[in-house]
Parts: structure tokens; sequence; C-alpha cells
């Protein structure tokens, strides 16, 4: 007998018979051509497979498939059709804040997620916000100013 | 200024938006995945391999499977693709596990047994030179060996009154790159695609040719987007590209290569680990007469390039001074340890820790200001190499110092209180240049290489390199540079990832040539193409490889000017030292560089805040024994947003003429002082002298120890 695990994916309800013990990074790369969701480390370590699950970053090398049951995951490929993407992408590309984009995927669903809990965060908050995220070619600078840069623009986006 | 306007990278967009493809996205039907057997142990004889029992579709591959030989022949040196009777270092590849299942894959891999007959390791540089243990090298374990000298060194010791000796060490650092390495081979009727993070693709082609015997157009090399390189991509991906060929050739199915970090952390390439001895001649006042310089580079199984890192560590041990004598003496040694490599600085940061740590010691014994102290031996315009060329260009030296002295508020903070509670403060300089790029010789041909310009129909321009933008903004800042020449939109010039049915041959990307050398190939094929531009159809315009006209260069006695053009920098860093734990954390860093002509200051601000970060990185966390690797990140640190101070950096415009509109390099200087100045911070907080890299809370506990 095949066990279905079934949950929504971007906003659409899907569901695998995949092993309940694949990683999520996997299923989402692998099975569901979702390769904006990267692997750094597979060890928790560097934040580039960064989820949103239930709309907290989560990361997707430490999960696997059945803990994903019934629960709601955005990957980058879903968060970018949002209003909140377009200003953070923008302020990503102003500040210089990409380098060789390995990490940027990640960012981006972090300090999304920052912003919408905490529309005005400082530098301090926005750098123990993505504490988890590792990024080797910038220096973090520029990306903290990108974000800061999203906080002016954001408006009412998200 | 030319350049006064920041562009937007094309390749931006699709990176947040998770659309780049880097090669670990590819998949092809049919694709088998492939994982790497690895030695367990350090150095021994191969008696017995074991295979698990194989299910159907699953494979290994091993030396016997490679067409033609069994080794990398980018590489003078012997470097194997997979060991054969013997291994050298941990986690050298053995043979290739390959099937369908990734996961049933990496169960077979584990299944294999091998039965070794262990040689006693060679496990440090010291060792290595001691020869207490079975050579792995000639009889010496000296991979390569060379010295340079001027003026009348035994003489100046001979007459000195005292001599002043510093030791320093370095220790590995690893790329860490955020993508790991990966290849995927694609056999076609009568070729062979390979995809692949790499900084050199048609070195790639050529390996390939050379291991299977056959003409190298056979393969198609096509550069995926880098998630980093840092020089990192430059050696292991011939073993990436080796091993997956091999296999799909075997298989006949594409086949994709893809590293674990574990395996990234353990088997790739590092910085060479260091150990510099300094001595100089002073006389009775304090004055340098001359300063012998004695370089060990720890190199590991196999050489690979640590000739090239150590002559360029060699040619730059002088720092940013001209003595009255210097002798220079370098040596890369073999050990049973992972590989060293290529890293961005390329020997220089070792090199210049060793000097500046040296010439800062100096000064604090003399209780002399160290920039002025310095000054008495500054390099001119019109001073001598080590080599016996010349600096044939403005020293911009003085303007960065001025101007990096002037953001710290230097001679303010040198004064204000060491001590707040438990924290001291301190604040330190380095001064550096960066030689780039190093020459070839100017009395023959150089090998024929070059660049081009394709017009096409819709008159749009394309660039036809096979140089690699690796996240450092390469494709942006030559796309500016030919738009300027052409005097068109950028929007109209293109630059696709490499691929080597398309593009000439021109280089691997690194060691600072990019901009500055290749940079202006592209303004001059620009410019001859310029008048062209209206006519129709499609064309290309090829401009060959060239060195600048005032080089001269002679190989064989290594004489002449060792490096096209000089970047010139200042490093100020300012440190807190927390005196319960040792912990050293850097509060703000300032860069004063000169870099020619800037060709876009957000992508020079990107190279100065990542290099300097990287820098610090090197200075303080990424600690690493100096005969093992971690094999989790979490035993590997590297800075995240919570450890990394403030960067202020300024540009000091002092075009380099021979570059394109006046342009140097800037990748790779930004590292190279960083480590000096985070040493000089701390020594002067601390009120020792401090002598390694990276300082750990070990090591600066066991320093402060013997202090009282
Ligand atoms: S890949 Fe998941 S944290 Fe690095
Ligand atoms: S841009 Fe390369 S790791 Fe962040």
């Amino acid at each position: 007998m095949t066990k279905l695990t079934s949950f929504t994916l971007n906003g659409e309800f899907v569901s695998t018979k995949s092993a309940l013990d694949l990683r999520l990074v996997d299923v989402l790369r692998c099975e569901f051509n979702l390769t904006g969701t990267k692997e750094g480390c597979g060890e928790g370590e560097c934040g580039a497979c960064m989820i949103l699950l239930d709309g907290h970053p989560a990361l997707s090398c430490l999960m696997l498939l059945g803990a994903a049951k019934d629960r709601d995951i955005l990957t980058i490929e879903g968060l970018r059709a949002t209003q909140g993407f377009a200003v953070l992408s923008q302020a990503f590309n102003d500040a210089g804040a990409v380098q060789c984009g390995f990490c940027t995927p990640g960012m981006i669903m972090t300090t999304y997620a920052l912003l919408r809990d905490n529309p005005n965060p400082d530098d301090g908050a926005i750098r123990a916000a993505m504490a988890g995220n590792l990024c080797r070619c910038t220096g973090y600078s520029m990306i903290v100013e990108a974000v800061s840069l999203a906080v002016q623009r954001r408006g009412e986006t998200w | 200024m030319p350049f006064s306007k920041d562009e937007d990278r094309i390749d931006t967009i699709g990176k947040c938006c998770g659309t780049t493809r880097y090669v670990g996205d590819l998949s092809f039907d049919n694709m088998l995945e492939a994982v790497t057997v690895r030695s367990t142990v350090r150095r021994g004889k191969i008696k017995k391999i074991s295979l698990p029992e194989m299910p159907d579709g699953y494979f290994c591959v091993d030396a016997s499977d490679i067409p033609h030989q069994n080794q990398v022949t980018y590489f003078q040196d012997t470097c194997p693709y997979f060991a054969e009777s013997e291994v050298k270092y941990i986690a050298q590849p053995i043979m290739l596990m390959v099937g369908p299942d990734l996961r049933k894959v990496r169960r077979l891999a584990q299944k294999v047994q091998i039965d070794y007959e262990e040689i006693p390791a060679i496990h440090t540089l010291d060792e290595a030179l001691e020869g207490t243990k079975p050579p792995m090298h000639n009889d010496d374990n000296v991979y390569f060996k060379e010295d340079f000298s001027y003026g009348d060194i035994d003489g100046a010791f001979a007459g000195s009154d005292e001599i002043f000796e510093t030791q320093t060490r370095t220790g590995y650092q690893e790329h860490l790159y955020l993508e790991t390495q990966g290849v995927v081979a694609v056999p076609e009727t009568g070729k062979m695609t390979v995809y692949a993070s790499t900084q050199g693709p048609h070195a790639i082609r050529k390996a390939l040719g050379g291991a299977f015997g056959c003409d190298e157009e056979y393969f198609r090399i096509q550069q995926m987007p880098l998630g980093g390189g840092f020089g990192g991509k430059i050696e292991t991906p011939f073993f990436l590209a080796g091993h997956a060929a091999f296999a799909a050739s075997k298989c006949k199915q594409p086949v994709r290569l893809i590293y674990s970090r574990e395996e990234d952390l353990l088997a790739t390439t590092k910085r060479h680990p260091s150990r510099i001895v300094i001595r100089s001649a002073l006389d009775a006042k304090g004055n340098i007469l001359g300063v012998d310089i004695d370089v060990v580079f720890q190199a590991g199984g196999y050489a690979l390039s640590c000739r090239m890192v150590l002559d360029t560590g060699l040619k730059k041990a002088t720092g940013v001074y001209h003595f009255p004598a210097a002798r220079v003496l370098g040596r890369a040694v073999a050990t049973n340890n992972p590989m060293a490599g290529a890293y961005r600085g390329f020997g220089g940061p070792q090199t210049f820790f060793a000097i500046e740590t040296h010439m800062n010691a100096l000064a604090r014994k003399f209780k002399r200001d160290p920039l002025q102290f310095k000054a008495d031996y500054f390099i001119k315009q019109g001073t001598d190499t080590l080599t016996g060329g010349k600096y044939h260009f403005h020293v911009a030296l003085p303007e960065t110092i001025k101007e990096a002295a002037r953001l710290a508020d230097y001679e303010r903070r040198k004064k204000e209180q060491v001590q707040h509670g438990p924290i001291l403060r301190g604040i330190g300089q380095a001064l550096f240049s960066f030689g780039a790029p190093f020459s070839l010789g100017t009395n023959q041909p150089l090998p024929n290489r070059c660049m081009g310009l394709l017009k096409r129909k819709d008159g749009r321009v394309e660039i036809l390199s096979e140089l690699v933008d690796m996240g450092q903004g390469l494709h942006t800042a030559l796309r500016k540079i030919v738009a300027r020449a052409l005097k068109i939109p950028i929007e109209r010039i293109i630059y696709k990832d490499a691929d080597t049915d398309r593009v000439p041959e021109a280089s691997i990307t690194g060691a600072s040539m990019s901009v500055v050398l290749f940079g202006r190939v592209l303004k001059d094929a620009a410019d001859k193409l310029k008048p062209r531009l209206e006519e129709p159809g499609e064309f290309s315009v090829l401009e060959k490889v060239k060195q600048p006209d005032h080089l001269q260069w002679d190989p064989v006695k290594q004489q002449g000017d060792p490096f096209h053009s000089y970047v010139w920098g200042t490093v100020i860093a300012q440190v807190e030292v927390n005196t319960l734990t040792w912990q050293v954390a850097a509060r703000k860093i300032w860069t004063a560089l000169d870099v020619g002509t800037p060709i876009d200051r957000r992508i020079i601000k990107g190279q100065i805040d990542g290099g300097t970060i990287q820098g610090l990185g090197y200075s303080l966390l990424e600690s690493m024994p100096m005969d093992a690797m971690p094999a989790s990140l979490a035993d590997y640190i590297i800075p995240t947003s919570l450890d990394v101070p403030p960067v202020e950096s300024a540009l000091i415009a002092n075009p380099y003429p021979p570059g394109p509109y006046g342009a140097k390099c800037v990748g790779e200087p930004p590292l190279i002082g960083v480590g000096p100045a985070i040493v000089d911070a701390v020594a002067n907080a601390c009120g020792i002298e401090l002598f390694q890299l990276p300082v750990s809370p070990e090591y600066l506990m066991q320093k402060m120890a013997n202090k009282s």
C-alpha cells in the first residue's frame, strides 16, 4: 500500500507517494522541480535551503517529507509572485546584495518573513534574523543595506 | 571619470527568483548519480578492494576505466584521477559508484571494503623538512624550491649590530563557496558535453583530451553559473570532470556528480598553510640593512599548483618595501594532508602577513610610529623589483595610507583609552600591494590566445570569452568596457556563460587578470569593431591576447618585471579583546585601495566588503588543525552576519595606463592586508607580539599567560 503525503505547496494542494523519510529539500528539488531552494550544506548550517513552513523560516534539509504532511510550504518559486518579493528583489539589486547568488533565495525567504513580522527592523534585528543564512561573497553589509532599503520602500506591501 | 554610473547586473534577477540554473539544478533523462569512494587512511598501499554485490544498473568506475592516462595533464607533477596502488591523503578518490538512485549509490559506496598497508604519514610541514618519516617526494619532500635576491645580503648580516627574527605561521583556509563542487557529463553522438561549476572551461577540455587520449574537441564544456569560486574551482573541477566523464563514457548515460558539503570540506583544495622566518640585519640605530626571508608552504599529497602559488607569494614577500639588500628563499613541501591550491590572494596573504607582522613588531621594539618607521623603505616609482625589474608607474601607497588614516581617524583612536572593564581595545594597520597579472616571457611568442566580439544581425554585440563570472561581477565589468568603447548602450552587449564550442580559449579566470589584461584585449577588439558596427550581417572580430609594452620578463632567469601592474592599499582595523574569554571581535575595518580607474563602484564595494570579511574569517575564526579537515560546517566557522564589523572603504584613483581606461584588478587585494592589521591591533591592545593566524582564543590565552 502506498502512502500519500499531502500538503500545500506554493498555494496549491499537492500529494506525493514518495518515501516519508526523504528529505524535504530533495522532494522539492527533484520531484517538484523547485530548484530555487538550494542545498549548501545539508546539515542545517547555511540557510540556502530556507523555506517558509506555515509562514515561518525552516530548513528544508533538516525536514523529512513526513513532517510536511498537512502543512503549508512556500518556496522562492511561490514567493516570487508576491509584491513583497518584487520590493525585496529590487532592493537586493539596488544595494548590490547579490554576487554568486547561491545564498540569495534563502536570504530572501528569511528577510521576507522578518519584514512581515517586524515592519521596521533596525540593523541589529536584520543581522540577527539573517544569522542562520551564510553568505561567503558579500560580507553581509550590502544585504543588510538591501533589507533596510526594502523597509523604506515597502509601504503596505506585505 | 569615464564610468560614473553603477550598472545593474543582469544575473541578479534570476538569482533572486531562484531560476538561475546551477549545475546541481540540471537533470537529464536516464541520468545516473555518482558518489566518490575515498581513502580513509592518510598514507598507505592499497592491498585489496572488495566490492559489494552490485545490483543491476549500478556500476563502479576506477582507474582501469580511464581510456588513456590516469593523470590530470593540467599539472606537470604527478596527479592521478583515481588512486591505483597507493594513497597519499585522507579522502583521495579511489573509485566512483554510479547508479540511478542516489541513496542506493551512497550505501553501495559505503560498503566498498578497502584494505591498506599503512605507511607512517607526514603530518606537518616541519615533519616534511625534518625527514623523520619515509619521504614522499624525492628524498627531501620538496616539491618546488626557488630563491631571489638583490644587494649584498651576506655583507648586510656580517656588518649588522643586531639581528631581529620573527617566525609567523598561518593555517589552512577553506574557500567555502556556498555551492559545493559539481559536474554533469552527458554523452552524445560523437561528442560528450560536460556541464561544470568551473573557473576554467577550456583547461578542463584539454585535460579530458589528455585523459581520453583523443582530440579535445570531442568534449564540449558548458560552464554553469558558479555559486562562488575564490580560486577553489580551478583545480578540483578537473577531478570531478574526469570522474564523471569516465563514468558517462562507460555507462553511456548522463552522470551527475555533486559533492556533499562533508566531501567538499574533506577533499577539495585549501589555502596553503605557511611558516615564514624573517631575519632583519639592523645597524646600531635600528636601520634595516638587509632582510632574509625563508618561506615554507605546506602542500598536500600532490603538488597541484603549489609552484605557482609559492612563486607568486615569494615575489611579494618583501612587501611594499625596498631594502638595501634582500634574499627570499621558498619551498613548497609534500605532506599527507589535505591538498592545498589556488585561493584568493594566491600566496600573498601568507607572505604579507609575515612581512607586515615583522615590520610592525620592529616598530614597536624601537617605539617608533609604525607608519613613519615603515616609510623609510617604501617602494616608489622607478624602484627595482625583487627580480630586478621596475615599478614603472606611480606608486599610490602614501595616498592610501593618508586616506585610510583619515577615514579611521587613526591618530586620535591610537591614543584612545584602551581598557574598559575586561575589554581591551586596540587599533592596527597593514600596508600591502598586489602585483597582477603575472608576466609571461617577453622574449618569446605568447601562446595563441584570444577573445572576440560577435556583431549579430540584430545589432547586438556578444562577447566571445571563456572568462567566468563566479559572482564577482566580471561579466558586467567587461560589458561596461565594451559598451564604452563601442559607444552603445550596455543593454546591447551580451555575455553568456562559456561554452567551449563557441568561445576561444583565453585563460582560467583567476590571478586577477580578467579586467586589467583581458578587459584591455576586449577594448582593443571593440576599437576595431567600432567603425564596422553598421555593417550588415553577422561577423566577429578576434583580438589576440598580448602583454603591455612596458613589460620585460625573462622566465628562465626569473628576471625583470614579475607582474604587469600593482594595486596599493592600506587596512586599518580596530578590535576588542575580551580578557575573560580571550575572544577577539573586530569593531571596524577601514580600507583604502588604489584600483586604478574604478569600472563600477558598487561591484568594487562588493569585492572589498567580501574580501575583507573573508580575510577577517582567516584572521580570527577559520581554524583547523594543520593536518586534518573538519567534516562538518559546524566545525569550520566562517563569519555570519553577527560577526562582521562595518567595513568602510575608499578608492584612490591612480589610472594604470595600459589597463582598459586605466583599470587594475580588485578581486583579490582586499583580503591581503586584513590578517596583519588585525594581528597588529590585537598586539597593540594586549601589549604582546603575535605571530599566528588565526588568532584563536587558545593561542591568545597562551601568549598572555607567557607574558605575565
Ligand atoms: S542546506 Fe540546509 S542549512 Fe545548509
Ligand atoms: S552571494 Fe555568494 S554566497 Fe551570498
